[in-house]
């Protein structure tokens, strides 16, 4: 043991160990490169799955809600068929009918305060409303026709989007997001599993190498340390003089390694370069989806159009029903009132034949007086007449000329 | 240094529905998508990359800033949520606005013109993911 063979050693490790550093470095990037790529996929994976599930409901939102709840039995079955075309077309019916009984029973009544016309009390009011409702009646079979056409497009999408868009496309998406991309697909764990234990393993094996030649120059330099005895200076030498004999195989090894860390890393790669192009294919089928799921807006905008004039046409209805109700009500008062009318017209005749009465009372009641009256005068002319001068009260002695006047007039009712 | 506060606004639809459902509204009614995220954690350029993911956190998001504190890049990683956009207002104020996984809307009675709607805006959300990919 001298010297120059510790040293030999020393620069031994030394180099052995600065080889097997630049080794593992090399190394060492390749495989965190592999792993840097590996999260990149997985992000982009759970991303795709996410997009994919919100596809799904998508698809489900359109079929489930918007068309089969929202406008084949919202739509279609409650509000145009039974709100609208069934109990509304009823309703104006009803009105309909009641406002022309109660116009044909006007028609019926004769205005008995008129004698010569010979009038009826439906010619007093208008005929416009009853038209109305008609013209309204006569639209429905639009409507209806309308609601049918609706009806076999409803169908037509409903198959659609059942069977080609969610039965084939978005079944076709999912199942090739499955294949390539699902969580338990070969592929996946190759990549999440394997290739991530393969790392890890590799890793481990580099630092392993590592430890062991940072361990034998550690060694070598403790040999050349004063403070150790002269026998363990002599157990170590023949342990570092062993540990050196076996340095090249073991650099052998590692060489190895690093050739399977390069093996490994490229097959990686090559392997999700491969998978990168199985990402476009996905997307573009994600691409055309969405511009299918975008094309059904123009679709739906059909319902919605024929909806908004439905309700258009149904508030016009309830408009008009309301306006029938008022007029049936009115007509109805107009009846009673004309009754009332009557009744008034023989009240106001009896007034005038009592004033009538009275008046023809007091002017018999005058005449008698006046009939005394003028006897008396003449009886008194005849007596005083020769003797009294003209001018003691001119005109009026010899005046036989009624002392009233009665004039009067009763309106004829 | 002052703290960041982050806030999360979820867009889904569903939110909307929710709060349509309640008889008396709430005046704030995006406060049921509103998420304040909390366990934030500040990470140097020098540090060392951390191994230990804490497996209950479900959702994470990476904002990068540069020295002004000035918000570079923001990243979500959820399987729950995405990232639709972000806003920063300065102020260490960072405003994301993502939307969950669409979910059964089970619409109560919407009329038809407010589906469509709906409808719409769930493609236009899948048109801003889709353009993530």
């Amino acid at each position: 043991m001298n010297k120059a063979a510790n040293e030999q050693l020393i620069e031994n490790a030394r180099r052995t160990l600065i080889k097997a550093q630049n080794l593992c470095q090399n190394s060492n990037i390749k495989l965190s490169s592999v792993m840097t790529t590996v999260s990149e996929w997985q992000r982009y994976r759970s991303k795709l799955q996410f997009v994919t599930e919100c596809i799904q409901a998508q698809g489900d939102f359109l079929l489930n809600d918007i068309l089969i709840k929202g406008i084949g039995s919202g739509l279609i079955d409650n509000e145009w068929s039974t709100v609208v075309l069934t109990e509304l077309v009823k309703e104006m019916e009803h009105w309909q009918k009641i406002l022309v009984e109660r116009i044909e029973k006007l028609d019926n009544i004769s205005n008995d305060l008129d004698n010569e016309q010979h009038s009826k009390l439906g010619d007093f009011i208008s005929r416009e409303s009853v038209r109305t409702l008609q013209e309204k009646l006569k639209e429905v079979p639009v409507i209806r026709k309308q609601v049918d056409s609706i009806k076999s497009q409803y169908q037509i999408m409903l198959r659609k989007i059942r069977n080609q868009l969610l039965g084939s496309k978005i079944y076709k998406l999912k199942m090739e997001f499955e294949d390539s991309f699902g969580l338990d697909c070969k592929d996946t764990i190759k990549i999440e599993e394997n290739f991530t234990s393969e790392v890890r393993h590799m890793e481990q094996e580099l630092v392993e190498f590592l430890r062991s030649f940072t361990d034998h120059f550690d060694k070598c330099k403790m040999l050349v340390n004063t403070e150790l005895s002269d026998e363990d200076k002599n157990d170590l030498f023949k342990i570092v003089q062993r540990d050196d004999s076996e340095l090249d195989s073991i650099m052998h090894v590692l060489e190895e390694a690093a050739d399977e860390v390069i093996s490994f890393t490229t097959e990686a790669k090559a392997f999700l370069n491969q998978k990168e192009e199985e990402k476009e294919v996905l997307k573009a089928s994600i691409g055309k989806l969405l511009m299918e799921l975008k094309k059904h807006e123009e679709y739906l905008s059909v319902f919605e159009g024929i909806s908004n004039l439905i309700e258009k046409f149904k508030s016009s209805c309830m408009q008009d029903i309301q306006e029938a109700k008022e007029l049936h009500q009115f007509y109805e008062k107009f009846e009673e009132s004309y009754y009332s009318l009557l009744k008034e017209v023989r009240r106001r005749k009896d007034v005038a034949s009592k004033m009538s009465r009275i008046l023809q009372n007091c002017e018999t009641q005058l005449r008698d007086l006046n009939f005394a009256d003028i006897k008396e005068r003449q009886a008194f002319l005849l007596e005083n007449g020769n003797y009294l001068p003209e001018n003691i009260w001119p005109g009026e002695i010899d005046d036989l000329s009624p002392l009233f006047t009665l004039e009067y007039q009763i309106r004829k009712i | 240094m002052e703290p960041f506060v982050v806030t999360v606004t979820d867009k889904s639809i569903i939110h909307e529905l929710e709060s349509r459902s309640q008889s008396s509204k709430h005046p704030d009614h995006d406060s049921q998508a509103l998420m304040f995220p909390t366990n934030i954690r500040y990470i140097f350029e020098d540090d060392e990359p951390e191994q230990d993911e804490d497996p209950q956190v479900e959702n994470v998001i990476v904002a990068e800033v540069d020295k002004d504190m000035r918000v570079k890049h923001v990243e979500l990683i959820s399987d729950e949520y995405q990232l639709l956009s972000y806003q920063s207002t300065g102020e260490n104020e960072l405003e994301l606005e993502a939307v969950s996984k669409f979910q059964n809307v089970h619409s109560q009675n919407l009329p038809l013109e407010k589906l469509i709607e709906l409808y719409k805006r769930q493609n236009e959300q899948l048109d801003s993911l889709f353009n993530t990919l």
